[in-house]
């Protein structure tokens, strides 16, 4: 916009003052990028260590599996067959735990009344239909001699008291109950009858 | 992206022996100029350097101004400013034959001047070149330049005033018709500069000193010495003749001299650039409304500068 461009300065440098000015920032600048190229040079270089390392060790460990089993080509395709076979063998096993979920814990409801019972009751006979998971069983309760007992005394508070017997066979009920003897000796043959729970 | 034009912000100084003056202008993207701040002093009588330095920082830190881009202007009794025709030489021809007449000027060899000119560019081929040569001993730039860094002022531009003001009055007024020539007179407590202003911005300039401290009560020497500078214009150089003067400057009583000078151009006027601005700080306004905003001439034609080169 001036006509008149008259500058004595006109080819003289900066001075430094201005130029220290102008030049602060820029070295802060510089110095900062230089940090930080010092410190990605650093991070990469670890990187590259580790990685070769890590495919010194990978050789290592294929050499000795190698030497361990000949027979399979290398250890990839041995980690793919064998991911294959854990796999399947992993189908399986949730295929026999289901079969398993479904089974009647039969032993574990005979072992819970039984454990229940007084010392001089016995278990007679068991008879599980697996059908409708019904449990019948018989047990032998003695008739006291100086008793004119004519019912036994059932069930057993034991049973009623045992929660995993409450969980097992809600619905346990006596079907029915005769005198009898068994082994020699006078006792109340008494039948029970319930439905097992807990059946997949 | 767009090349927006942007807000630019400069100060001018204009340093001489009687008074020291800076006016901190903003230039709008519109062109609009506003005069943000500005300050005038005068610095002790026979001052050294960190006494003038001293007085330049107290004018900044008074008048509030910046110090990040500030164009100056000295005074010195090394400084001309003459008038230079010469055939028509290419540019590396014209730079040595302008050195020459430095150092011829100022009997200095060129090693040890400073000098730059400006070539009045509306010529045919062939005909001669004429324009303005500034020059001065590197010893007082140099001397100019440590006192401003002794005030913490770095300058972009060091310029010369009468030319500052002419560029002035070019942004803020219009030019006569090219048959006719105004004269640009800059005045200081005992020194003159008187530019003529003629045709496509081409320029007649003359420095003039008063041969006593002052002008005088009756500035007859000084309307002697610029009758001199425009008969010289007109009957030497061919020039166009001076219908219009406009006085500037340290002006101490502007109504007597402007009687005197009407004898010799009868438009001749006293111009206080500031009505002229588009905008005035409002506090600034008072201080500056009276003959004493005219000291602030040279001061806001050099904040006018944008250019480095």
């Amino acid at each position: 916009m001036s006509v008149f461009r008259i500058n004595m300065i006109r080819n003289r440098p900066v001075p430094l003052p201005q130029r220290a000015a102008v030049a602060a920032p820029l070295l802060f600048g510089l110095f900062a990028v230089g940090v930080l190229l010092a410190w990605s040079i650093n991070h990469a270089v670890w990187a590259v260590l580790e990685a070769r390392q890590q495919q010194l060790r990978a050789a290592l460990e294929t050499d000795l599996f190698i030497q361990q089993h000949p027979r399979q080509p290398d250890v990839v395709r041995c980690a793919g067959a064998l991911r294959t076979q854990l796999a399947e063998a992993a189908e399986n096993l949730g295929i026999a735990e289901q079969l398993l979920t479904r089974r009647a814990p039969v032993a574990v409801a005979l072992y819970q009344l039984t454990t229940a019972l007084p010392p001089n009751v016995r278990l007679l006979s068991m008879e599980f239909a697996s059908a409708d998971h019904t449990l019948h069983f018989d047990l032998t309760i003695p008739i006291e001699a100086d008793t004119r007992q004519t019912t036994p005394v059932l069930p057993p508070n034991e049973w009623a008291n045992t929660p995993d017997i409450r969980n097992l066979v809600p619905d346990l009920r006596q079907e029915s109950s005769q005198q009898t003897e068994y082994a020699g000796q006078p006792v109340f043959l008494v039948r029970y009858t319930a439905t097992l729970k807990g059946c997949g | 992206m767009r090349n927006r034009p942007q807000q630019t912000r400069q100060v001018g100084l204009d340093v001489s022996d009687s008074h020291l003056a800076a006016a901190q202008v903003l230039l709008e993207h519109d062109g609009s100029i506003r005069l943000e701040a500005a300050g005038w002093s005068t610095p002790p009588p026979d001052a050294d350097l960190p006494q003038m330095a001293e007085a330049v920082r107290q004018l900044f830190r008074q008048a509030n101004l910046s110090r990040d881009a500030v164009c100056s202007a000295m005074i010195s009794p090394g400084l001309v400013v003459k008038h230079f025709r010469h055939l028509n030489l290419k540019e590396a021809e014209l730079a040595r034959v302008l050195a020459i007449e430095a150092e011829e000027t100022l009997q200095l060899p060129t090693s040890q001047l400073c000098l730059d000119w400006h070539r009045n560019v509306d010529h045919a081929d062939g005909a001669p070149v004429d324009g303005v040569l500034v020059a001065m001993p590197k010893v007082e730039l140099d001397r100019h330049l440590q006192m401003l860094a002794l005030a913490n002022i770095f300058p972009r531009i060091v310029d010369v005033g009468c030319l500052a003001v002419c560029n002035l009055y070019l942004h803020l007024k219009e030019m006569t018709p090219s048959d006719q020539a105004t004269a640009v007179v800059c005045l200081a407590r005992d020194r003159a500069d008187i530019a003529i202003l003629f045709g496509n911005h081409q320029i007649f300039p003359r420095t003039i000193c008063s041969p006593r401290l002052t002008w005088g009560e009756t500035n007859a020497c000084l309307a002697e010495c610029l009758s001199d500078t425009i008969k010289y214009h007109q009957f030497i150089l061919h020039g166009p003749p001076v219908t219009r003067m406009v006085l500037t400057g340290a002006v101490p009583q502007p109504e007597l001299l402007m009687d005197q000078l009407r004898k010799l151009v009868p438009q001749s006027e006293f111009w206080n650039p500031i009505f002229d601005l588009d905008s005035v700080n409002k506090n600034l306004l008072p201080r500056v409304e009276t003959h004493s905003g005219a000291l602030l001439a040279t001061s806001l034609g050099l904040a006018l500068r944008r250019d480095r080169s």
